[in-house]
């Protein structure tokens, strides 16, 4: 029972810690159809600003995501500041443009880091009562995992229902689909924009507040899980957050039982499930659910 | 047609503003190095070039090693230079990316600097190392530590000023057979690359030797755990080596890798289950991010400033450092650069020149006072023979939540391997 549940736990949890990481991105490439570099590093700020407010005490969980959904709140209007100054602007320019634009922006806010935290390595205490283990079939599992898996199940979920069964899910979905003819109807979409931009933000944020605990803080975390992240919203399909979720938890799987049975070649199995998955869906598990509906 | 005055102009703008930073960047360096040298002036300069990683994932060893070199360019400038003249070094980031290295040890060859020290990482110091033999260039390094560059990939150009695997390992398993003689189960996580491999190597031949000799018991190795590099999950690393019921661990896992890995053992109570914990050379990283989360454990270092305080220069270093630093804990990279500009002041005295094969030649076999007692150049394969320092940190109540309790000094020359340059480490 060990051998098996343990991983799948260790596995979930760092599906979870991924996705939270790539749903942003995911639904910022969904809408908005650029992809998003400096997402990585909007997660490394919401580490670092959870990490300025509780330091080294242990707070009680409520104040703890408390304190991570505030700073999800400031960098989401730091982000729809940038939206309006910068990214805007690479909207009608081909994309290559945006890519150079978000890099700058991702150097921005690493440089930014380095200044104002240093380049010490930093570590967050768990919330109270979180920084145990706690015992399922008599395996020991980290308190703090399951609080990962259920904050990344609760973002899911709720992504879901403000997509596909809320008023202004449809909205977000006609301004990704057909931007002109919403725009035509009287919805402002550059608005739109500027919310999903800064909801992406708050997504990368918020993941980074609650992984935190779970991670050394460093400036140079920014890339720490953008790649999986990466990988994760290509085999999903791009644009495609329920795809995802699903991918997240497929690569988490393999990369964790990998571990286990192929100790010789650590850390491969997450590649070459990925590349086998391209080649037989190239464009991913799912097409983009939110701009073809 | 707008749109492509617009991609014009953009391009145009970026390869400005590139252009604006770069020289910036450089004009910044070239103002801050010459009024180093006050105390001695009126003679040209002697300069150091100093290769170290100040962005990416190894800026904070870098960030160390330049505080190190300053300091020592101060004290030799304030005492009057080398030989009359000042010294005066010329910094470049590596990004611990050995092509940026040879690209900037290039453009400070290309200059005429001819005597270099730095370099953090193995890969680095492996893509350097032949350059310097090939531009007739000297490098000290201060802390690369894989074997291959005093064995195999052996030239006259590659100095080390630190210790090596071969004798950090060996000391740190030596201590454990003496402090620790009923630990017999071992266990390790490292990461999987040919530093994390190399460390183990020496450190399990170590144990290998000494458990028998030192506590008369025989040793069982019961698990063995390489991580990827840069591992984000380290979870099932960690469970692995509490279910082979392992009770002393080894870790060369490095940087925020370590953190990571050490923060992620908490919630298992890792460090309750086992009696010792061994991190092979993180130096002071893992407690200063942890805080009082720290668990007790053994840390190699490259210079523990405690162990030499009736040293006036290690107090001179120590000192100079909490002034300027503002921090009580400088780890053993500032000793290790420290000791590179002090072994090239001792060489160039002693050959009264600053050529390369001038100073290469009084380096070999070169014995000078570093913060760290006397070092001495071991001619054959240039490994510097030196004291290993290693410290005990546990978790206190009070601010930073970490002290250091306890540490042991190992002398280099009961440690060392015999020389042979050329030729790969033989482990008994």
């Amino acid at each position: 029972m060990e051998t098996l549940f343990l991983p799948l736990v260790n596995g979930l949890t760092w599906a979870m810690m991924v996705f939270l990481v790539a749903s942003g991105l995911s639904l910022v490439f969904g809408v908005l159809k650029i992809l998003n570099f400096a997402h990585g590093g909007f997660f490394m700020l919401g580490v670092y600003l959870t990490y300025t407010f509780i330091r080294n005490h242990a707070l009680s969980p409520l104040k703890f995501f408390l304190i991570v959904f505030l700073c999800g709140i400031i960098l989401a209007i730091i982000g729809a500041i940038l939206e309006r100054l910068i990214i805007r602007r690479f909207y009608q320019l081909d994309e290559a443009y945006m890519l150079i634009a978000t890099y700058a922006l991702l150097l921005v806010i690493e440089g930014s880091v380095e200044g104002i935290w240093g380049l010490q390595f930093l570590a967050l205490p768990s919330p109270k009562g979180l920084g145990g283990g706690t015992e399922i079939f008599n395996t020991i599992i980290p308190s703090y995992s399951l609080v990962i898996i259920a904050a990344g199940v609760a973002v899911a979920v709720l992504l879901n229902l403000l997509i596909n069964r809320s008023p202004a899910g449809k909205i977000i979905r006609a301004a990704a689909g057909d931007p002109d003819m919403t725009s035509a109807l009287g919805i402002n979409v550059p608005i739109i924009y500027t919310m999903i931009f800064a909801f992406g933000i708050f997504l990368a944020a918020i993941g980074g507040g609650i992984g935190a605990p779970n991670q050394a803080i460093t400036p140079t975390m920014a890339s720490s899980f953008i790649i999986q992240a990466f990988g994760v919203v290509v085999v999903g399909g791009l644009g495609n957050i329920g795809g995802a979720f699903l991918a997240a938890i497929i690569l988490g799987l393999v990369d964790s039982f990998g571990t286990i049975y192929l100790p010789q070649i650590p850390g491969i199995a997450f590649y070459a499930a990925m590349a086998l998955i391209l080649l037989v869906k190239p464009h991913g598990l799912f097409e983009s659910s939110i701009s073809t509906k | 047609m707008k749109r492509g005055f617009s991609r014009l102009l953009a391009a145009l703008t970026i390869s400005l503003l590139v252009m604006v930073l770069v020289a910036g960047c450089g004009g910044q360096k070239k103002e801050s190095a010459p009024s180093e040298g006050k105390k001695a002036e009126g003679k040209e300069p002697i300069k150091f070039g100093v290769i170290v990683p100040l962005s990416g994932s190894q800026a904070i060893l870098g960030e160390e090693m330049e505080r190190g070199a300053k300091i020592a360019v101060k004290q030799v400038n304030d005492a009057g230079g080398i030989m009359g003249r000042p010294v005066e070094l010329v910094i470049r980031d590596t990004k611990a990316n050995p092509d940026t290295g040879v690209a900037v040890a290039r453009e400070l060859l290309s200059q005429g600097i001819n005597m270099y020290f730095g370099v953090a990482s193995s890969a680095v110091a492996l893509a350097v190392s032949p350059l310097m033999e090939k531009e007739k260039g000297v490098i000290i390094t201060t802390a690369a530590h894989s074997d291959r560059l005093t064995h195999q990939n052996f030239n006259k150009h590659y100095f080390r000023i630190t210790d090596n695997p071969y004798m950090r390992e060996r000391a740190m398993a030596k201590l454990m057979a003496e402090r620790y003689p009923n630990t017999t189960k071992w266990g390790c996580i490292i990461p999987d690359h040919e530093y994390g491999r190399s460390t183990w190597d020496n450190f399990e031949a170590g144990l290998k030797k000494y458990y028998p000799e030192i506590a008369k018991k025989e040793l069982e190795i019961v698990s063995v755990q390489r991580a990827p590099y840069g591992a984000t999950d380290y979870k099932n690393f960690i469970t692995a080596v509490l279910n082979s019921k392992a009770k002393g661990v080894f870790t060369s896992e490095y940087g925020g890798d370590a953190v990571t890995m050490f923060r992620q053992a908490v919630p298992y109570a890792f460090f309750d289950k086992i009696d010792v914990m061994v991190d092979s050379a993180n130096e002071f990283l893992v407690p200063k991010a942890m805080g009082n989360m720290t668990p007790p454990h053994w840390i190699g270092t490259h210079w523990y400033y405690e162990a030499y305080k009736d040293s006036p220069m290690a107090k001179k270093v120590y000192d100079e450092y909490v002034k300027e630093y503002k921090d009580k804990y400088p780890t053993g990279w500032v000793g290790e650069a420290h000791s590179a500009l002090m072994a090239y002041k001792a060489a160039i005295e002693k050959a009264k020149a600053t050529d390369t094969d001038a100073v290469i030649k009084a380096l070999e076999g070169l014995t000078f006072d570093s913060v760290s007692g006397k070092r001495t150049i071991r001619a054959e394969d240039h490994q510097t023979i030196k004291d290993v320092n290693i410290i005990h940190v546990v978790p206190v109540k009070e601010e930073p939540g970490w002290k250091v309790d306890e540490f042991k000094v190992y002398k280099g020359d009961d440690l060392i391997e015999p020389p042979s340059p050329g030729k790969p480490l033989k482990l008994e």
